[in-house]
């Protein structure tokens, strides 16, 4: 058989018809623009933002490694640099602090050596740039930049000689022995961990006497082959290293679940996307295949083949889609480039500086790969409506009735307005469930971006975390020499500030708990499972605990806490406190950590001495009511590893006298107020050994966070009720005008306008009804499985009813209205020309 | 009793530059029971006339007074409620409601009034157009002269002052047009209502009390309410 050479006249009548659908096709680029668009902004987003916290935790680590061994003995170094999964370990040591630079005071400025593989491989890679190299002789240092400002060096130069005091970490030291040297600078670093430091060279390390082995000095840092690994790994490298008490392996263990987490959104918001964008393009083909099939039909007639129709229906996808995925990624690169990269850092990084081409990712395979997904989505959606055109033979074509062939005999109903837009829904199956789905879609979106929005809403977050609108804490509440700085007559004056509602304290003091077994021995038990004491003897301990009950390792605190503090702390405990028991000091709460349950305190009688009390030798003995976890703490600070005991303020103060005020919480009159915050700062100001966490500056930090993430997810969300409600309008827009002679029949049988437009409303109610209770089916549950696994504070999933009812009230009338403004557009002509025009 | 008059009835097309006159001034009355068929050539206007008559077109001027009301002058919505309950059409291409059984498109023009059919009357109607047992079927299952004979019967069911059909049986064969066309003579005497029918086939309008003739917009021959029977 000889080949025809007839592709040039298929390719112009392609064109003519592409050319002849203009509205069509403009429509079909415009939702191939929208897909194309999304899946690269989706994709940029999702691995930039795994970018951002791997290298969140570099920075602010300073170095690149996934796990680390404090105090590492030679022999664990050499077992661990030899295990198979370990990609290096490196070595550093914190072995001075220097104070000051010739007259400048420094804040706190670590002096470390790094061995070459840990400074190579690990460092460095954190280091926005290094200039010089690292220090070779005793006298060589380098410092970051930061350090070098805080010392007043702009300018930094190779060679310039820093004199410096500083003493060394060497455990046998103390504080007195300030050391005054001249260091030569032999290089300078930029980085991000927020930390003044610099690094000394190996000859000076031996100078100081720091042992790797040294408590909180030395550290092995563990860079793996595979940054993802679980808990049991990190179990099994200790017990194959065997760590002593002290140690344990840290690490983020929680990295595959959020890989996963991450992996899981990404592929969800993916189908989304590629399903919205399907359903979008498949429907105006769809749509219009079925329109022209009587064309299609002609076509045939005079010699068409199948295969040469169903490759005109690809050539105008192909051609929909070289305008809509380029404009699609162009449009996606400079969002990626300006508005996300915003938001990811404002999001994820906080305070941590980081330049933006650090973190975003706009990768070529990014690009290729949202074109490609976006191409894949054309051309399948334009399967199914290229069959039909290829398939339906010239006879068939020019008799198509669309899906109206099918319908079957059914009960007889009562012929009422409600009936018939019932079944006008379901007259194309197809057509309905692609309405319920694209809306489900959408509207699903929108309710998990409504409470990821919600996870994010600064002051919810704040209302719900924070009890109070500013905490003031006493820094020197642990110290020795600690000093009663939140003082009563401080609480006086804060008082006396008229837009104050309430300041309500926390005490609190050190106690000596005996060991009893009755009372703690399941609880210590359990301790000594987790994998915080994995290290740990818990017969030692124990015998240590019996032996020296006063041991800093085992003293808890013994917190006064108020009438307000009080309810709160009754309240998350379930109401299960007596408070004329609890005043009278014949209850107290245990607070206990890292454990589950009450490991059997609960009822028990528990036995303390309170060495600061009025009465240092005298045993008290007090009821445990009730067992609450970390997050219950009343105080800041947590004592030794025996629960703390809570009691009231009235009990502390009758035992002890007089009470140290650790924090005080205070409430405005207006929360957020600026300008009653401003007075309580003024009544500590100049205040140093104070630390203050305020709900007004935390909420200044967090609402840029908000605001961008209302504006990404609202945009997403939008972008996806745009699809969504643009099929609805092609939909009902073919649908209305493919009915146009059953409407005109209505109205000739005496159907009033009014009355069709009733029943197009019921229609678009039923749409935007069944929508929107599947939606609440899938999207609650799914936003609810967002939240929980997206929200970074520990605050209660609630639905936001106000904006989903808006949400569903705006897609109710939208669906109402629609219908009725295609009709009036659509169908002006006298009654006799609708059913002429569409007479075959 | 004249129950339907028209008086210098006109419909005029704007076609491009020229003017078409569909009609040019019909005269015409029909008095009550009557079985009036219209016929003419194609394009000579039978067919405007009878929309005009149903309320279904709106004239250039001219009156179309029906029972007593000069159509001409209601509203979309008063055109439509006159419809309802003083017309039935019956079409050529039977236009019935694809997503409505036959029991249901025979009683919608009744449920649109918002009123409860006559059952008793609605079976009586079934009953005679041949359509018992087909009552739950769709109108996709049934044959052109079922199908007709149901749109008959939806014309009938709202007991209308006139019944009109446009070409009725066009698409029906000889034998299925000479039943539809009995039945609709029966109803119209059994039920009292006055038949419109247009029709370019003189054998079917040999059926009718009085036939008119329409050339060119204008009633050529049979205006006149005397003359009765053959043209």
């Amino acid at each position: 058989m000889l080949k025809v050479k007839n592709e040039g006249v298929v390719n112009d009548i392609a064109k003519t018809t592409y050319k002849a659908n203009k509205k069509r096709n403009l429509l079909t680029i415009f939702a191939v623009f929208l897909t194309t668009f999304l899946i690269a902004v989706i994709f940029a987003v999702g691995i930039s933002y795994w970018n951002i916290v791997t290298e969140r935790n570099i920075r602010i680590q300073g170095m690149k490694y996934d796990i680390e061994l404090p105090e590492p003995r030679d022999d664990q170094i050499e077992k661990i640099k030899e295990m198979d999964n370990v990609k290096y370990a490196g070595i550093l040591v914190k072995c001075a602090i220097v104070e000051k630079y010739k007259d400048i005071l420094l804040d706190k400025t670590r002096l470390y050596w790094a061995d070459e593989t840990c400074f190579k491989n690990q460092a460095l890679p954190a280091m926005e740039y290094l200039r010089g190299s690292y220090p070779k002789k005793e006298n060589e240092i380098m410092f970051s930049i930061k350090t070098l400002k805080d010392m007043g060096i702009e300018k930094p130069e190779i060679g310039m000689k820093l004199p410096v005091s500083y003493f060394t970490l060497e455990q046998t030291s103390d504080d007195e022995d300030i050391i005054e040297k001249e260091f030569i600078l032999c290089g300078w670093y930029l980085e991000y961990s927020g930390n003044n430091r610099g690094y000394i060279s190996k000859d000076f390390y031996k100078t100081t006497g720091v042992k790797p082995t040294d408590l909180t000095q030395g550290s092995l840092k563990i860079t793996l082959k595979s940054p993802l690994f679980f808990e049991k790994d990190l179990i099994k490298m200790q017990k194959d290293i065997g760590i002593d008490s002290n140690q344990l392996i840290e690490g983020d263990t929680d990295i595959i679940i959020n890989f996963l987490k991450m992996a899981a959104g990404l592929i969800f918001m993916l189908i989304m996307v590629f399903t919205s964008g399907y359903l979008f393009i498949y429907n105006i083909f769809y749509i219009s295949v079925t329109k022209d099939i009587r064309y299609y039909g002609q076509l045939k007639t005079v010699g068409m083949t199948s295969v040469q129709l169903k490759r005109m229906v690809y050539k105008q996808a192909v051609w929909n889609s070289l305008a809509g995925i380029p404009t699609g990624l162009c449009l996606a690169f400079v969002v990626i480039k300006t508005i996300v990269a915003r938001i990811l850092i404002i999001v994820s990084l906080g305070y941590i500086e980081m330049p933006v081409n650090n973190i975003i990712v706009l990768k070529l395979w990014i690009f290729i790969l949202a074109g490609g997904f976006a191409f894949l989505t054309s051309i399948i959606s334009c399967k199914k409506p290229a069959d039909i055109a290829g398939e339906c033979s010239p006879v068939e074509a020019m008799r198509y009735i669309g899906t109206l062939k099918n319908i079957k005999r059914h009960k007889i109903g009562n012929g009422s307005l409600y009936t018939m837009a019932f079944r006008n829904m379901f007259r194309d199956k197809k057509q309905a469930v692609v309405i319920f789905i694209s809306f489900t879609i959408s509207v699903s979106i929108f309710l998990v971006v409504n409470v990821v929005i919600r996870a994010n809403d600064s002051k919810y977050i704040l209302n719900e975390v924070s009890n109070c609108d500013i905490d003031i804490l006493n820094e020197t509440t642990l110290d020795d020499d600690r000093e009663q700085i939140l003082t009563d007559e401080k609480i006086s004056e804060i008082k006396k500030i008229t837009s104050v509602e309430s300041v309500r304290k926390v005490t609190s003091a050190k106690t000596v708990v005996p060991y009893d077994e009755d009372v703690y021995g399941d609880y210590y038990k359990e301790l000594y499972k987790t994998r915080y004491y994995a290290g740990q003897s818990y017969e030692d301990d124990m015998e240590l605990y019996k032996q020296d009950p006063a041991h800093g390792f085992f003293t808890p605190r013994f917190i006064g806490i108020d009438d307000y503090g009080f309810e709160m702390l009754n309240k998350s405990l379930g109401d299960v406190l007596d408070k004329e028991s609890f005043d009278n000091g014949e209850i107290a709460v245990a607070i206990k950590f890292f454990t589950e349950g009450d490991s059997g305190m609960t009822g028990k009688i528990t036995h303390f001495y309170l060495p600061e009390g009025l009465e240092p030798d005298k045993e008290y003995c007090i009821k445990i009511a009730a067992v609450g976890d970390g997050q219950m703490n009343p105080a800041h600070f947590a004592g030794g590893t025996t629960p703390d005991l809570v009691v009231s303020e009235k009990y502390a103060k009758k035992l002890l006298g007089e009470t140290f005020t650790e924090r005080i919480c205070i409430n405005y009159k207006e929360s957020y107020s600026e300008e009653t915050e401003e007075e309580v700062k003024s009544v500590f100001s100049g205040e140093k050994r104070i630390s203050i966490d305020s709900k007004l500056e935390s909420y200044n930090l967090m609402k840029g966070a908000e605001m961008q993430i209302k504006i990404l997810g609202g945009s997403i969300g939008l972008i996806m009720a745009v699809l969504a409600l643009l099929n609805y309008f092609n939909m009902m827009a073919a649908g209305v005008q493919n009915r146009s002679r059953e409407f005109a029949t209505l109205e000739s049988i005496g159907m009033t306008v009014k009355q069709i437009k009733k029943m197009l409303r019921l229609e678009g109610i039923g749409y935007a009804v069944i929508s929107v209770i599947a939606s609440m089916v899938i999207g609650l549950p799914l936003s609810y499985i967002v939240f929980t696994n997206t929200t970074r504070y520990l605050i209660k999933f609630s639905i936001p009813w106000i904006n989903n009812l808006f949400l569903f009230t705006v897609i109710i009338v939208l669906c109402m209205t629609v219908p009725v403004i295609i009709y009036k557009k659509t169908q002006d002509t006298s009654i006799i020309e609708r059913l002429k025009c569409n007479e075959n | 009793m004249d129950i339907l008059i028209t008086e210098d009835l006109k419909k005029y097309y704007e076609m491009g530059e020229v003017t078409v006159k569909a009609l040019d001034g019909i005269d015409l009355k029909v008095e009550k029971g009557e079985f009036l068929a219209i016929v003419g050539t194609s394009g000579s206007g039978k067919s405007t006339l009878l929309h005009m008559l149903g309320g279904l077109d709106i004239p250039t001027s001219g009156k179309v007074i029906v029972d007593g009301k000069d159509i001409s002058k209601m509203t979309k919505d008063e055109l439509a409620i006159f419809r309802r309950r003083k017309t039935g059409f019956v079409f050529q291409n039977y236009n019935l409601l694809p997503l409505m059984s036959i029991y249901e498109n025979i009683v919608l023009p009744i449920k649109l009034d918002g009123i409860n059919p006559d059952e008793m009357y609605i079976e009586q109607i079934i009953k005679i157009l041949g359509l018992k047992g087909k009552e739950a079927m769709m109108p996709g299952q049934l044959s052109g002269g079922q199908q007709q004979r149901a749109a008959l019967a939806r014309a009938l069911a709202s007991k209308p002052a006139i019944v009109l059909a446009d070409e009725p049986t066009g698409n029906l064969d000889s034998r299925t047009s000479l039943d539809v066309l009995g039945l609709i003579k029966t109803a119209g005497e059994k039920f009292g209502q006055t038949i419109v029918m247009i029709t370019h086939n003189d054998e079917i309008a040999q059926m009718a009390g009085r036939i008119i003739r329409i050339e060119d917009g204008k009633i050529c021959r049979g205006g006149d309410t005397n003359v009765k029977g053959k043209e």
